[in-house]
């Protein structure tokens, strides 16, 4: 970290000001590259690795704030300073909302610029030697008991991804066959398990279907109920178990692994898609507790060339 | 629950027509979740005249099974109406998990 060039993407409509920046910022050691509209911008990302987005608030198309959140959507490790000649409050509030980073003021004082890269340079490197002891990490055991009403709330997704990044040096790849992985277990259970749903209620409109799940939630015997995950880290070994079970009934699994191995065609009609997307991610996959546990085991050396990696 | 508690969708559907063809591209992560947003707009392709559907998946990073499974519902409705869909852009782990569930056997997927 401490030996990497940062380098910054400067975004704004004016050429002028974007070659200034530039400028200034390239002379203080830094790598600094111009990008004139938002989409110019997403393009640069999407090609090569930046550690920092400065970028105008007003644009005409894509103004900083759109640009703000694509890049918190699809760039997590990315800091985002935003310009503004007029600190509105309604900026700065959807500044905070999409994860801005920090504000300039315009006109930019390079003395200020450049105060407020290093103080992202530094939280950077918090960030990278948070990471660095986690990866030291031995062995963690995470049991969680979860109550299905978060499922309507929380998008383990997000924090999953959050959860693996911020505490496993692990390639893209890696974690994104871990997510799906984990979505499909999880979903499994929320779904089958926990809400008992029939193909016929999961095909329903998307409002009727989240009414139907909203009073569901609100039944006593499905209310009570919990999805117990289990997240076993064995960094040595280079292994994560993952376990999900729910209180539901169970399912004949042992049809669904013979169907999957043997099966050499796609059925329209078919569904346990999951558990054959989980039956390839994973290295090892099995069922206990009459199908209400499922575990999954997952090497966790690079799967794959880095030029192959997706990003998360 | 109230919706100011549920979930953002951390994904984003943009859909444009060119006469006949459908143009699909889909960013972001293709939940369970967020499938619906997906199946929306799958209808109205169905609803529509098009004859061609173009699914560009090159910044879709994941996409689950629930996903997959409203993209062959649409499938198996539109080639009554003689429609086609063709992949015309994915990411490696997308093609992959395309060509593990062999949808590929449906119809074109291409890579990059």
């Amino acid at each position: 970290m401490a030996d990497k060039t940062i380098r910054i993407l400067v975004v704004d409509d004016s050429i002028s000001i974007v070659k200034g920046l530039v400028k200034i910022i390239g002379l203080s050691g830094f790598e600094a590259e111009p990008a004139y509209n938002g989409h110019d911008a997403l393009r640069k990302l999407a090609i090569k690795d930046y550690d920092m987005v400065i970028c105008d608030t007003d644009m005409p198309g894509m103004d900083g704030v759109d640009l703000l959140k694509h890049v918190h959507r699809d760039f997590e490790n990315i800091s985002f300073i935003l310009m503004t000649d007029y600190l509105e409050q309604d900026i700065f509030f959807k500044g905070i909302q999409n994860g801005v980073s920090d504000f300039i003021r315009k006109p930019v004082d390079s003395d200020q610029l450049l105060n407020t890269i290093q103080i992202q340079i530094n939280r950077r490197k918090d960030d990278w030697d948070y990471l660095q002891v986690s990866s030291c990490m031995s062995t963690a055991d995470l049991k969680l008991s979860l109550p299905p009403h978060m499922f309507r709330q929380v998008d383990f997704i997000k924090i999953f991804t959050k959860f693996f990044k911020q505490n496993l040096n692990l390639t893209n790849t890696l974690i994104n066959e871990l997510l799906l992985c984990l979505e499909e277990m999880l979903y499994n259970a929320f779904i089958h398990g926990t809400l008992k749903l029939n193909l016929k209620e999961r095909t329903l409109s998307y409002e009727e279907y989240k009414k139907l799940i909203q009073s569901k939630l609100l039944q006593p015997g499905v209310a009570d109920k919990r999805i117990h995950l289990r997240l076993s880290i064995n960094q040595q070994h280079q292994v994560m178990i993952i376990e999900v079970e729910d209180e539901g009934q169970g399912f004949d699994y042992a049809k669904w692994l013979e169907h999957i191995s043997t099966s050499e065609g796609i059925r329209l009609d078919e569904y346990g898609r999951g558990v054959s997307i989980i039956y390839h991610l994973a290295d090892k996959v099995s069922f206990g507790k009459g199908g209400r546990l499922i575990r999954i085991e997952k090497n966790l050396f690079d799967a794959f060339p880095s030029t192959l990696q997706a990003s998360v | 629950m109230q919706s100011s508690l549920d979930k953002e969708d951390a994904m984003n559907i943009e859909l444009t027509y060119d006469k006949k063809t459908a143009t699909m591209k889909i960013e972001g992560i293709l939940t369970s979740d967020n499938s619906y947003i997906l199946q929306e707009k799958l209808n109205e392709v169905l609803r529509g005249n098009s004859t061609l559907l173009e699914i560009d998946l090159l910044e879709c990073r994941n996409i689950s099974s629930t996903g997959i499974g409203k993209i062959l519902l649409f499938y198996k409705d539109f080639i009554t109406k003689s429609g086609e869909i063709e992949v015309i852009r994915c990411s490696h782990n997308v093609y992959e998990l395309f060509s593990m569930l062999k949808l590929n056997q449906l119809f074109t997927v291409n890579l990059g």
